[in-house]
């Protein structure tokens, strides 16, 4: 079977289509990832960036400082 | 408790205080997210709540009220992007990836994080590399990856369609890479 080349591998992995790709498309998608070293680097790559993405960008706000934000809301909509 | 539509516009204090309650630090979270200041962020917030109320009327229920709290944000950080002419030029990210190719085949192979373990440094790349991306590519990289948004709503969010937020996915995953994978080379 013919699967698609590297760059549109790459392509559907890094706009989400590989993901959702069905039918023969999916199927020759996930081939090509399957034999191609490169490629599953890539995808393993774009993966753990937006897996550390996650994590980089939790925001712990102390409960005072939440507080104190929904009551200057609460007043600014007067409620 | 469940946030009943008429009651907000009725502006019912214990629904108000629900509302809050429930989407007030999501959205400060997704400001800081996007690069503001924590000042600047919950500025940000409160900005939305009061622009929903105004536009409270005009709220059907098409989206969920959360979807549309964030589309509100999105304008409102767009809005003070262009006041503190914080637009970041579009890096042509399409050039340098075709240039990774001859003939559909990797000729410059991908380099970049694999680990399992996220460590500081790669978190601290992450939040440096965010910071050269245009603000509509990070919203679409932030609330997908940091915010566990689906697609459906990102699109709603951002006011784009499907096949436009794939290339935003594109640009935005690509940029970071590629960003990565320079800070990488200069630590090793
Ligand atoms: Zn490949």
């Amino acid at each position: 079977m013919i699967t698609p080349s590297c760059q549109r591998v790459a392509e559907s992995i890094a706009s989400g289509e590989f993901y959702q790709a069905a039918g023969l498309r999916r199927i020759r998608l996930w081939l090509h990832w399957c034999v191609c070293y490169a490629c599953r680097r890539y995808r393993k790559q774009i993966e753990t960036i937006e897996r550390g993405a996650a994590i980089a960008f939790k925001f712990e706000r102390a409960t005072e400082v939440r507080e104190a934000f929904k009551k200057k809301l609460a007043a600014r909509l007067q409620v | 408790m469940e946030i009943e539509i008429d009651a907000l516009k009725a502006r019912k204090s214990a629904t108000v205080e629900a509302m809050i309650d429930a989407h007030g630090e999501q959205l400060v979270s997704t400001a800081l997210g996007l690069g503001f200041s924590e000042i600047d962020a919950e500025e940000l917030a409160q900005e939305t709540f009061v622009a929903f109320f105004e536009s409270v009327d005009r709220f059907e229920g098409r989206s969920t009220l959360k979807t549309f709290l964030f589309g509100i944000l999105y304008n409102k950080a767009r809005e003070a992007w262009r006041k503190n002419k914080r637009e970041i030029p579009e890096e042509d990210i399409e050039a340098k990836v075709d240039a990774r190719f001859t003939l559909g085949c990797w000729t410059s192979f991908p380099k970049g994080p694999e680990a399992e373990a996220i460590n500081e440094e790669l978190k601290g790349w992450i939040k440096e590399c965010a910071g050269n991306l245009s603000l509509q590519l990070r919203t679409a990289f932030y609330l997908k990856s940091a915010g566990g948004e689906t697609t459906e709503n990102i699109c709603r969010i951002l006011d784009v369609t499907v096949t436009n937020l794939g290339v935003l996915f594109y640009r935005a995953r690509n940029q970071m890479r590629e960003c990565i994978e320079m800070k990488s080379k200069g630590a090793s």
